[in-house]
């Protein structure tokens, strides 16, 4: 059977079961005199953050994650703890995208837990996860938010190595996403994809064909009134220039909380589309890293 | 008791009250929402019967409807045991498990039109105990799960009249909007019945934390028909 392998799949399926890895770090960000300074930050195996000098502009803290294994074999278990305190503003994203490798059999799982008190802000937008065909990938994002405060959460998905025509075949990707605001689950939302996976996406109500998806969420005291100046950045007001080709997107907003939802032909009109909108949720400047 | 039959013995359960709650005449305003397919029938990704048929087909496997009927399962589950915890649990995530304002709106009206209606009409303690436990707007699926539970109506049969319902509603929207001919609409409904039958029993093994799908288009276009120009449903 390994004949079949590309060199990369092979070295990926063939790590042994005691190696396979586990990576967790916790931050917790703290308002300060308008600042925001780190509190503590622990790190464990094949996970580490930075805090680069570049991000230290304006009144938050900006983090960067990485993952010093290259990506995440089966049964490799990542874990991601970040807490803003009263009146702290954290930006957090990735320093590469994550991939996601076929899988011997085993399922990798990725585990973000996100709380923010009164006053405090997360913005939590990695860089995209790619998940090989053939990869098993259990995500969960739970999160607690105080009433006055923000939390955003941009998360890209691509289905398959798409720059070399691979697609997500077969596999399993689970993602749970349970949001909580002063306790209470305000927002929660399940993708389910296993089985014949690409003829599942091929349908015309799932998605059509397409590659890539995004869900951006934001729970803010301001999050509905953003909802116009989104829907223009995304082309979807009537007086603009429509969707651009290969994306399809929608927003919506209620309860004090505004969700968009993308569809893409593959990672490019998609990671696009994130950067043109960020600045309507609220992010005043993309990640430097993002553009290295 | 088992979830295959609520009587003991071999006497048919007594399914009655499913074909009154599961009428289009049942006062839940079912007839005012389309789940998003209106958005769908103005991009043309439905057009015909074949287009039609496919797009239930998908919300029956991979959409709102089948997150919907796990969320039943669970309800009925804990409404029949009397796990109240469990009960909550459900409940909570019912009411938050919705991708858009119109969707979300489309289950709460649901549920508490068809809670209120059960109670006047069809009253039982298991009815009464929800506003003790509960101080939110129940969504639609967790609503006929519980009344199920109440009347002592099997699992399996709810479930699956349950989708035909939603499948049916779908289809009635779809008659009115793209025009199809009652044929046709007819049609469409004998095909849902073959994927409602194969579907159901999959939607009550899935656990309570595995809910979802893959209807990303589906959740986009109910997010798209907030804006759509003329429209004749509220979703």
């Amino acid at each position: 059977m390994y004949a079949t392998e590309l060199p990369s799949e092979a070295a990926a399926a063939s790590i042994p079961v005691e190696r396979r890895g586990q990576g967790r770090v916790s931050v917790e960000a703290l308002g300060l005199d308008g600042r925001t300074v780190r509190g503590r930050i622990a790190e464990s195996g094949f996970a580490r953050v930075r805090f680069p000098l570049s991000g230290r502009r304006g009144r938050s803290l900006e983090a960067v994650m990485i993952n010093t294994g290259g990506g995440l074999a089966g049964g490799d278990v990542a874990q991601t703890c970040l807490h803003a305190g009263r009146g702290a503003q954290l930006v957090v994203t990735t320093q590469a995208a994550e991939k996601v490798y076929r899988s011997d059999g085993a399922t990798s799982r990725v585990d973000v837990e996100l709380t923010v008190e009164a006053g405090g802000s997360i913005d939590w937008m990695p860089q995209a996860t790619i998940v090989f065909d053939g990869a098993r990938l259990e995500r969960s994002i739970a999160a607690d938010v105080a009433p006055e405060a923000r939390l955003l959460l941009v998360e890209p998905v691509i289905l398959g190595r798409t720059a070399h025509g691979e697609r997500l075949s077969h596999g399993l990707l689970a993602d749970r996403w349970r949001i909580r605001r002063g306790g209470r689950l305000v927002y929660a939302d399940g993708l389910h994809l296993d089985g014949d996976i690409a003829r599942t996406l091929d349908r015309r109500a799932t998605a059509g064909g397409w590659a890539a998806f995004a869900t951006l969420l934001l729970l803010a005291p301001d999050a509905e009134a953003r909802l116009d100046a989104v829907r223009a950045s995304l082309g979807l007001s009537e007086e603009g220039e429509g969707l651009p080709d290969g994306l399809d997107a929608g927003a919506s907003a209620w309860d004090g909380m505004l969700s968009v939802r993308l569809l893409a032909r593959d990672g490019a009109p998609l990671e696009r589309a994130i950067a043109r909108t960020l600045g309507t949720l609220g992010v005043a400047e993309l990640p430097r890293i993002w553009h290295s | 008791m088992s979830e295959a039959a609520a009587e003991p013995g071999n006497a048919a359960p007594d399914l009655l009250p499913l074909f009154v709650w599961l009428s289009p005449a049942f006062p839940v305003g079912a007839f005012a929402y389309s789940h998003g397919l209106e958005w769908a029938v103005e991009t043309q990704d439905i057009s015909d019967l074949a287009s039609l048929d496919r797009w239930v087909d998908d919300l029956l496997r991979h959409g709102g409807p089948f997150a919907d009927a796990v969320l039943l399962a669970h309800a009925w589950r804990a409404a029949r045991a009397g796990d109240e915890a469990a009960l909550v649990e459900v409940l909570e995530l019912a009411s938050a498990f919705a991708p858009s304002r119109e969707r979300q709106m489309e289950t709460l009206n649901q549920g508490d039109a068809f809670l209120a209606a059960t109670r006047v009409s069809w009253p039982a303690p298991l009815l009464e105990r929800v506003p003790a436990l509960w101080d939110g707007r129940v969504a639609y699926p967790v609503a006929v799960g519980i009344a199920a539970a109440a009347h002592g109506l099997p699992l399996a049969p709810t479930l699956a009249a349950f989708l035909n319902a939603v499948a049916a509603n779908l289809i009635s929207a779809a008659v009115r909007l793209v025009p199809l001919g009652q044929t046709d609409g007819n049609r469409a409904l004998a095909a849902a019945t073959i994927t409602v039958r194969e579907v159901a029993p999959r939607a009550a093994g899935v656990p309570l934390d595995a809910i979802g799908g893959a209807a990303l288009k589906s959740d986009i276009a109910s997010m798209r028909h907030e804006t759509q120009y003329t429209r004749l449903f509220r979703s």
